[in-house]
């Protein structure tokens, strides 16, 4: 969830901050080794004390190799820990119904209007601050169909929607409505978005 | 019990074969790629998704847990390819532009080009 579709178009300069924090706080690289090699004892499918230590190598040398740089001064606005932990069910089913409502609609297009269907690219305003908020708010939009970012403004917060089907300006403002609902959830479920309240 | 698991995981695996079949027909029938991915990489999306849900159902035991995993990964990885393809798409004037029924990235960009060259 960490990935930042937006880094791939504007690499930023490595901060002076970001290097060498391994050996000074190997904690940070803990909870990804974990997982790592938990994915890695459920891919072989057994649990034995083997697998366990080949998969916590290969855990480390990863993390080790290609470990994301920490997030520095964007900690304030980091992705919710315990709090979202009530509100993430509601926000799954939410996306998997609109995963299912609007694959039935891209699906009808494609049967009933095919090469006539209208589409359109909206612009959405984020309200969301930090890098690691826009680019959860752009991976939830990408996940429903219907609904394609075709641009990530990091500095002004934007976003460019490219959504299928798109009729009028009504649909439009629809869109807009749909991608802010994802990231007032998001935004809920994160301590310092509160207090901030929209930019 | 094991009848009612082995009923509803052939329903959902039946369920993702027509979502994927529609997602064929979106990307035979759509009239540019970017519309088209929203058919490969989206209802082909769900489709996947509930034929691996539907033979983690019906095979039970240690086989799901791997297959649910697959669904996670592909839930995040597919949308940043079709954002990728998508953003290239739009570049290279692979949208069909009149199909468009409102560009604001395009609007935004010949303000851009207007004003100064563009940054990227």
């Amino acid at each position: 969830m960490r990935a930042d579709p937006g880094d791939v178009h504007e690499p930023r300069p490595d901060t002076p901050a970001s290097r060498g924090s391994v050996r000074r706080r190997p904690w940070r690289y803990l909870p990804p080794v974990l997982w790592l090699t938990l994915l890695w004892a459920v891919l072989w499918g057994t649990f034995t004390v083997p697998t366990l230590i080949a998969g916590a190598v290969v855990a480390a040398g990863t993390q080790a190799a290609f470990g994301l740089p920490p997030r520095g001064a964007e900690r304030r606005h980091r992705l919710p820990r315990l709090r979202g932990v009530v509100q993430l069910p509601a926000l799954i089913g939410y996306l998997l119904v609109d995963l299912v409502v609007s694959s039935v609609v891209v699906a009808r297009e494609a049967v009933r209007s095919g090469p006539r269907t209208r589409s359109g690219i909206v612009e959405v305003e984020l309200r969301a601050r930090s890098d690691a908020q826009i680019a959860t708010v752009a991976l939830l939009t990408l996940v429903a169909p219907g609904s394609l970012v075709l641009e990530i403004d990091r500095e002004r917060r934007l976003l460019y929607v490219h959504a299928l089907p798109l009729r009028g300006a009504a649909d439009a403002e629809g869109r807009r409505a749909a991608v802010a609902r994802i990231e007032r959830r998001l935004l809920a479920m994160s301590r310092t978005a509160k207090k901030e309240g929209p930019a | 019990m094991s009848g009612v698991r082995e009923v509803v995981g052939v329903v959902l695996m039946l369920g993702g074969a027509l979502f994927s079949l529609l997602a064929g027909v979106g990307m035979l029938r759509f009239a540019d790629t970017v519309s088209r991915l929203h058919a490969a990489s989206k209802a082909q999306t769900l489709g996947l998704l509930l034929v691996l849900v539907g033979a983690a159902v019906h095979e039970g035991g240690p086989s799901a847990p791997p297959l649910l995993l697959i669904g996670v990964f592909m839930l995040v990885t597919a949308p940043v390819m079709g954002h990728v393809v998508a953003r290239i798409a739009y570049r290279t004037d692979a949208v069909a532009r009149e199909r468009l029924t409102v560009d604001q990235l395009g609007d935004r960009l010949s303000r851009q080009d207007a004003a100064e060259p563009p940054p990227r």
